[in-house]
């Protein structure tokens, strides 16, 4: 069952939210994202869901991170700055394994930055902008549909592997208009969060792994006591510094969050032949595409690796893909930060020419055509 | 002596009805109306004619300490103060206080004590560098009535829980056997106007605690939810473990429990100790060195920073073969 | 021996001593049913006041719960916010400052949880400042009590903004030149409905102003002095745990130290002057609570 409507990305983040179940939203107004904290405090109040606006967005994921744990999917939606307070949680969330959803509505940064323009800045804020060794899912969705279906599978990943989603799209993605298929998600697309599998008793492990390395830990309130700490903890949830017990569970956290690169496949365009692989994510992936097809007309063996999923990198694809291309062209609305990923999985198997473009302007099919054009011509002079 | 149910009781001592002189002590803790009790006894001495004087002792009194009052009287008094065991009755509105005003009382005096408790406070700063040891006093003097003041008042203390005490005041009525009218004026006296019925309720429901001297029954009916006991049958050494209210109504006595390996040995619990009781070890952990002198007022519970100590009652094997 | 008793909770039942009790030693007291026995000893230093106010807090409950199987208690960063961690509930040690967010969060979550916030004074005014006011505002149905030691323990004694004038520390080491917070002024003007102070030295008086804190629909604040000993009380040389105790007891107006020899600034008076502080309920009053404004009380979808 589903239908088909035209509406806005930020308003198909909060659809989205509402078809997975989410029943906590708690934020601080910023641009661009502001729609979606608009439009839940519209549609979440009545049957028991909240709405609240929080003094901070530090407040806001710490208030996410406590209505999750009274069992609610819980999420926020904000953009450059505030992705950075909310950093703090973030961290938080990884160990204590609290399932969240944070979308971020990237803007051109550092600092206030450019509040109304597209960026694509924040994806190493999303890898690496919690201090410690920290283990990720981000999302980049690439339309407005995307978002739609990117948030439901948000929520479900989040409470499957009890862990701090973030969805980033750019500002241009975020005000854009698209027909979208409002599809109900099915059971599965749902997901369900992982919890105790026996009840409580005075030896209850709340941070015991299931199969798949997630902890079992409860809702609050519901017959089980027990402790949840940001400290490093043992399997009882109390602090511990034994440094086995530390590595193993930093080892753990990070193993947990693999399922995403299957979840999340990328998309492959053009890409059975090519020798020409164009990688980009979001916004940019569109007019990637057209210039894909340009070079086509051209008859450049062009292709595109659209991915889907930031965090955890698809490193396996990622490899393969470098090592079939002669040419690998990440392009990206920022100052290189995917394309070193990128760079690092290559291991100097193929020439690399990242197209990067920070200043608030989206990249154009044609300039990004040039772009591949120049530096075939540069690899050809190339002795 | 044991007092029993309200009424069924002759008056301990012997009821006196113009003894020739006298001394009484008045103990309790800030804000139980010490002060007010020994001013309406002098009232009522005064009144029969006698030379009265009193003493006050409440230097802590505003924040929940000690207030002792003595009252002399006789046909001309020159001293204030009472030398330990000159005491012909003692009134004790607090247990522990009462406690502490045992070496003022004679052999064969009476001292009616409360069972309430209120810890003061002060008591603290009091003993920092004492050791109270109740010296003098090896026996249980026979002349000791616990009182259970909240039981007997019953419903007089429900707006004001102070009115309770002056249960005692009826019971001391039976003591000093004056008319029971002046002993009612003097209430009305010094009593505030408002609390007045409240106040010669309790005062009756006291004086119904004994029977007129030598005739058992003859007293009012006992008030509703009445209760006294004597602490003990005397004659065993005093300890805590008599003199507790718990212990003397069912024979149980006072003790602690340390969980050692909780204790970080910050002396609090020894410092606090109004009674001296605790000491730390050679290893640095808190012992009750003292048992006999524990009260059991918990006030060294409430203050481990550890949660290492637990204050409760137990049949020790001494006393376990006792009437209660 | 004491190893092992530290680490493993007693055969013999809920309390401390379990099957090796003697006959002739009392029964654990209620409160101690609530404490996570494994996790015993805690980490407070000795003669820290936050002990006298943790256990004070377990009496209190013990009186009125049965299990708190329905009670959450949620705590920041620092020395007051470990205390948490040894009560047998639902326990949340959060960031530093923040724990009223995540409280905020839980209680509107789940709005029949019993939701108690215990933070510190650098915990709750310092970084968690705008979060206390905002809370206090907001009237959420939780109870907040603030261990006020004047100090940062935990991280070694550093200034507060709860430190008194004049007052050293580690961070201070010519006296504190500015003011302290009075931090329940503060919650009340911010909006609180029942704001009370109380201190470590009668913990009766806390246990009966807690108990109403809880009962207290809306927003409830208890402060709580207490004293650091091996901060605090060293650097201001005021004696060891008793001691302090006794210096509250006597709500001394100076922080009557041999401060001979340290240096002092200028401006100010020769020794600290700590306010005389009132306690007991300071605010009471009664609006409607978050939760009953956006209908969530029996609403849960």
């Amino acid at each position: 069952m589903s239908e088909r409507q035209l509406i806005q990305g930020n308003e198909a983040c909060a659809r989205g939210a509402l078809a997975a179940g989410c029943s906590f939203f708690a934020g601080y107004p910023i641009s661009p994202s502001s729609e979606i904290a608009e439009q839940l405090a519209r549609e979440l109040p009545g049957r028991g869901a909240v709405f609240i606006q929080m003094e901070d967005e530090i407040a806001s994921m710490g208030a996410v991170l406590g209505a999750s744990l009274g069992g609610r999917r819980a999420m926020t939606a904000t953009s450059g700055p505030g992705f950075t307070l909310m950093q703090e949680h973030l961290g938080y969330a990884s160990l204590a394994e609290i399932p969240c959803v944070v979308i971020d509505v990237m803007r051109g940064g550092p600092s206030t930055g450019l509040p109304t323009s597209p960026a694509q800045g924040d994806v190493m804020q999303a890898r690496w902008g919690s201090h410690g060794d920290r283990a990720t899912i981000a999302l980049a969705p690439g339309s407005v549909q995307e978002v739609y279906s990117l948030t439901i599978e948000a929520f479900r990943l989040a409470e499957a592997l009890r862990t701090p989603v973030v969805v980033l799209y750019d500002e241009v993605i975020g005000h854009m208009r698209e027909g979208v298929e409002l599809h109900r998600p099915t059971k599965r697309q749902l997901g369900r969060r992982s919890g105790p599998k026996a009840a409580f008793s005075p030896d209850f492990l709340p941070y015991a792994p299931d199969e798949n390395g997630v902890a079992m830990v409860p809702d609050f309130g519901c017959g089980y006591r027990f402790h949840v700490t940001g400290l490093m903890h043992d399997e009882r949830g109390y602090p511990t510094s034994d440094h086995h017990k530390v590595a193993q569970l930093l080892e753990r956290l990070e193993r947990k969050v693999e399922p995403a690169v299957a979840a999340v496949s990328p998309e492959r365009y053009r890409l059975e032949d090519a020798n020409v692989v164009l990688v980009a994510y979001g916004i940019v992936a569109r007019t990637a595409r057209a210039a894909v097809d340009l070079l086509r007309e051209e008859g450049v063996r062009a292709g595109l690796f659209r991915t889907r999923l930031l965090w955890p990198i698809p490193d396996a694809a990622l490899s393969a893909l470098c090592r079939s291309a002669d040419l690998v062209v990440v392009a990206e609305m920022n100052r290189g930060q995917w394309s070193l990923e990128v760079e690092r999985l290559a291991g100097g198997s193929s020439l690399l020419a990242p197209y990067l473009k920070a200043g608030g302007s989206v990249i154009t099919a044609a300039e990004l055509a040039e772009h591949v054009r120049q530096s075939m011509r540069e690899a050809v002079a190339a002795p | 002596m044991r007092a029993g149910r309200a009424g069924r009781e002759p008056v301990p001592g012997g009821a006196q009805a113009s003894p020739p002189s006298g001394n009484l002590v008045v103990a309790g803790v800030g804000g139980q109306g010490v002060i007010l009790a020994s001013n309406l006894i002098s009232q009522v001495l005064l009144d029969a004619g006698y030379d009265v004087k009193k003493s006050e002792v409440h230097g802590m009194s505003q924040r929940g300490g000690t207030v002792v009052s003595h009252v002399r009287f006789g046909p001309e008094v020159h001293s204030v103060m009472l030398e330990p065991g000159a005491a012909d009755w003692i009134v004790a509105f607090e247990w522990e206080e009462g406690l502490r005003a045992l070496s003022y009382l004679k052999p064969d005096g009476v001292a009616l004590v409360s069972t309430e408790r209120r810890i003061p406070p002060a008591a603290m700063l009091d003993h920092r560098d004492l050791t109270l040891d109740y010296a003098g006093l090896g026996e249980v003097p026979p002349g000791v009535v616990a009182v259970d003041t909240f039981a007997v008042a019953g419903d007089a203390a429900a707006a004001a829980p102070v009115v309770a005490q002056t249960v005692l005041i009826g019971a001391l009525s039976r003591l000093l056997a004056f008319s029971s009218e002046s002993w009612q004026e003097a209430i009305a006296l010094w009593v505030p106007p408002k609390a007045l019925a409240a106040n010669l309720t309790a005062f009756e429901r006291g004086r119904a605690l004994f029977t007129d001297a030598g005739a058992a029954g003859a007293a009012a009916t006992a008030p509703h939810g009445a209760s006294a006991a004597g602490a003990s049958s005397g004659g065993g050494a005093l300890d805590g473990a008599a003199l507790s209210p718990e212990g003397a109504l069912a024979g149980l006595v006072p003790t602690l429990r340390i969980e050692r390996s909780w204790c970080k040995g910050c002396e609090i619990c020894v410092a606090v100790c109004p009674e001296r009781c605790l000491v730390l070890d050679n290893l640095d952990v808190a012992v009750l060195a003292h048992p006999q002198r524990c009260t059991g007022c918990e006030l060294c519970a409430w203050l481990c920073p550890d949660l290492a100590i637990d204050v409760g009652l137990v049949r020790a094997a001494g006393l376990a073969g006792r009437p209660s | 021996m004491k190893l092992e008793s530290a680490l493993r909770p007693p055969a013999g039942g809920p309390g401390p001593g379990g099957a090796g009790r003697s006959p002739e030693e009392p029964e654990p007291s209620a409160e101690k049913r609530f404490l996570r026995h494994g996790m015993m000893p805690h980490m407070l230093c000795p003669g820290c006041g936050h002990g006298i106010v943790f256990e004070a807090m377990l009496r209190a409950l013990a009186g009125r719960y049965e299990s708190l199987d329905e009670v959450a208690f949620v705590a920041g960063i620092g020395c007051s916010s470990r205390v948490v961690g040894y009560v047998d509930a639902c326990t949340l040690h959060t960031t530093h400052g923040r724990p009223l967010t995540f409280a905020t969060g839980l209680k509107l979550a789940r709005p029949e949880l019993t939701v108690v916030v215990v933070t510190g004074d650098g915990d709750g005014l310092s970084i968690g400042g705008n979060h206390l006011i905002h809370a206090a505002r907001r009237n959420v149905d939780l109870t907040c009590v603030l261990f006020n030691n004047e100090i940062y323990g935990m991280t070694g004694g550093q200034l507060a903004p709860t430190t008194i004038t004049g007052a050293y520390t580690s961070t201070s080491p010519a006296g504190n030149a500015e003011s302290p917070f009075d931090a329940a002024r503060l919650v009340e003007a911010a909006g609180a409905t029942f704001v009370a102070r109380a201190q470590s030295y009668r913990p009766r008086d806390f246990e009966e102003l807690f108990l109403r804190a809880l009962d207290h629909k809306g927003f409830s604040f208890v402060e709580v002095m207490t004293d650091c000993t091996e901060y605090f009380g060293r650097t201001n040389r005021l004696g060891n745990g008793a001691d302090l105790l006794f210096s509250q007891a006597r709500m001394e107006p100076e922080i009557d130290a041999d401060l001979a020899g340290r240096p002092t600034l200028k401006q100010l008076a020769a020794k600290p002057v700590r306010p005389v502080l009132e306690m007991g309920v300071l605010h009471e009053s009664n609006r409607g609570t978050l939760e009953e404004a956006m209908h969530l009380l029996g609403a849960r979808s």
